[in-house]
């Protein structure tokens, strides 16, 4: 049975279709990430699966139940928001205390789920403060336990850290892995920033204009992107993309050639990340370095062949100099039609 | 140097606007002579209460007190939940033509008063409410609506939604929601927008000038009107009652003023 079961959700917000007949499935225990641009249509489905919206078609079910025309707390699930949506006007006991005292709990069971909620979050010293008491990153942690006392079948997060600067935000990702790990908890995460994606999810669903482009493991995700889109989203430094054509067994675009294993002919682009660029005393491809980015770890050589710039990524702190020419080749290539999907 | 400039242009304003009440609670404590002293003197020898004293037995300053604590009370307790409802709409509620609603609200509070007396009159004479206090709050909700719908809206619309589907998620249902989280929330907004109202109908003339002419119904503003006698200008009974008038004012807002500035807000959305 899956925590979570989504058949062709559709919502349309007049003429736009915000979430375009969308089908998954997620498994108990996985956190899934909902990860694509803004504006995507990825709130809207976690507004679907939590029944802040009705849907204009499909089904959805949680836990095997269907619960497609319940209202949000008929469904088990718990969520939290990008603000914090905090009540100010109580204290951060009350707060977390105010979803189970509305379901009528008694009050000796809500002292000790609070109290063991803040115990895992580190708010114990801090629950007779008000929300506007708190850090940004406490704030965030009282959202959580917000949700977390519910126990909920389901928890639904959207962008939960994009208030936060990058290092708190870098911080409660490792909590919020941790916490997962802790609570195993079915969880659908909402973001557009695909570094949390990957280091938080056992599973990314990308969307792409309200539908879904790829579904997949974070591995998957960058080792085999199904489309275009999928490959120039996800990875950072973006994959490096060469449009051209395919003509018997051969890539030429940009001046660059290469063999490759498909059988089509046609217009085509051909799709190399960073660090599957390896430079080379004499390669098959060349270029003149255009800019060096010394990252401390790495290095990113920006190359300029023709009119196309492609990064190269190299471990070691290089001695390649601004305006010099040098040769690469590439290691492994993924290649799209000119609809986007994969061939090879 | 630019401090002192600050400070000397903040001493002008309040000195320009505090002066003249100043003035008239030092009138309202002289005794009667030293108020005809020519020149008047800055400061009473003897301070004296007596001409709160004639102000109260002369022209029954208290019942304009209370008159007008009913009147302004009344348009506030009314106002203020008919203008929330309004604005939660207009704040909430996905409406075509939001904009041109607002607007129109605005353009009803423009029409000047004068222009509004005579059909207004002739209403509240059909309703037999000349001369009654109600027959005065009516046209003060009419008057006080469009603001305090108008600061209402936009306090609402500042007011994150998520707040309200967090509550729905909770498990609140729609008056759970309105009662334990909005209202507690937008407390500052609502604040704000029934002193406004309460000191419009506390001040307003025109209209108790033309609705109540019976004495015993007078409220403070139309009841100190009508001090001058034929012949005289009891200037000390006059400062009185508008002491007696502004006082309750004063009070209300240094009571309220926290709950109006404190950004009760801050912990909802990231401060
Ligand atoms: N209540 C609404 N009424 C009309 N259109 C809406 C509504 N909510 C969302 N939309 C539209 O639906 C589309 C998807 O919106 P959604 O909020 O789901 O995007 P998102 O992927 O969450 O974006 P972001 O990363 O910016 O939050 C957008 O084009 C948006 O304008
Ligand atoms: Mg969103």
């Amino acid at each position: 049975m899956s925590a979570l079961e989504i058949r062709e959700a559709t919502k349309r917000f007049g003429d736009v279709a915000a979430v375009d007949g969308v089908s998954l499935e997620v498994e108990p225990g996985a956190f899934c990430v909902l990860l694509g641009p803004s504006g995507c249509g990825k709130s809207t489905l976690l507004r679907l699966i939590a029944g802040l919206e009705t849907p204009t078609g499909g089904r959805i079910a949680i836990g095997g139940r269907d619960v497609t025309g319940l209202e949000p707390k008929e469904r088990d699930i718990a969520m939290v928001f990008q603000i914090y949506a905090h009540y100010p006007h109580l204290s951060v006991f009350d707060n977390m205390a105010f979803p189970l005292r509305v379901r009528r709990i008694g009050e000796p069971e809500v002292r000790q789920r609070v109290e063991e909620a803040a115990e895992l979050l580190q708010l114990s010293e801090l629950l007779k403060r008000r929300p506007r008491e708190l850090s940004g990153g406490q704030r965030q942690r009282v959202a959580i336990g917000r949700a977390i006392v519910r126990r909920p079948k389901l928890f639904l997060f959207d962008e939960p850290l994009s208030n936060l600067d990058a290092k708190l935000r870098h911080q409660m990702r490792a909590e919020l892995a941790r916490l997962h790990r802790h609570l195993n908890a079915t969880s659908i995460y909402v973001t557009h920033d695909q570094v949390e994606a990957m280091t938080l999810s056992t599973r990314i669903a990308l969307m792409n204009a309200g539908r879904f482009e790829q579904v997949g493991s974070p591995q998957e995700m960058y080792d085999r992107p199904a489309t275009r889109f999928a490959a120039a989203f996800v990875g950072s430094p973006a994959m490096n993309l060469i449009e051209g054509r395919v003509e018997g067994r051969t890539f030429e675009g940009a001046g660059l050639r290469l063999d490759v294993e498909v059988q089509t002919s046609g217009a085509a682009t051909l799709g190399v990340r960073p660090e599957d660029l390896e430079l080379v005393e004499q390669g098959p491809w060349s270029g003149k370095v255009d800019l060096v980015e010394y990252l401390g770890a790495e290095t990113l050589i920006h190359v300029r062949c023709g009119d196309l710039v492609l990064v190269v990524r190299t471990p070691q702190a290089s001695d390649v100099e601004q305006g010099r020419n040098i040769s690469f080749r590439p290691r492994r290539v993924h290649l799209f039609d000119p609809s986007g999907r994969r061939i090879g | 140097m630019k401090r002192s400039g600050l400070w000397l242009a903040a001493a002008a304003v309040v000195i320009y606007s505090v002066a003249p009440f100043l003035w008239i609670v030092v009138t309202s404590l002289k005794p009667s002579l030293e108020i005809e002293a020519r020149p008047p003197m800055l400061w009473p020898r003897d301070l004296s209460l007596e001409s709160y004293a004639r102000a109260q037995k002369g022209h029954g300053v208290t019942s304009l007190l209370i008159n007008s604590l009913i009147v302004a009370g009344g348009t506030t307790l009314i106002t203020i939940p008919i203008a929330a409802l309004a604005a939660y709409a207009l704040a909430r509620l996905k409406l075509r033509g939001r904009r041109v609603i607002l607007s129109l609200i605005l353009v009803a509070s423009m029409f000047p008063q004068v222009a509004l007396v005579h059909t207004l009159y002739g209403m509240i004479q059909v309703m037999g409410l000349v001369n009654t206090r109600p027959g005065l709050s009516i046209p003060y909700v009419m008057l006080t609506l469009p603001l305090a719908i108008w600061i209402l809206a936009s306090f609402f619309k500042e007011i994150p939604e998520d707040l309200e589907d967090a509550a729905r998620i909770d498990g609140c249902g729609p008056v759970r929601t309105l009662v334990s989280v909005f209202m507690p929330v937008a407390a500052p907004g609502v604040f704000t927008a029934a002193i406004l109202t309460f000191i419009y109908a506390w001040n307003e003339f025109f209209f108790a000038l033309v609705l109540l002419t019976d004495p015993a119904r007078q409220t403070l503003p139309r009841g100190i009107a009508l001090m001058p006698g034929r012949f005289t200008i009891p200037w000390g009974e006059i400062a009185a009652a508008s002491v007696i008038a502004t006082l309750p004012l004063v009070i209300l807002v240094l009571v309220l003023q926290r709950r109006i500035i404190s950004g009760l807000t801050a912990g909802a959305v990231k401060g």
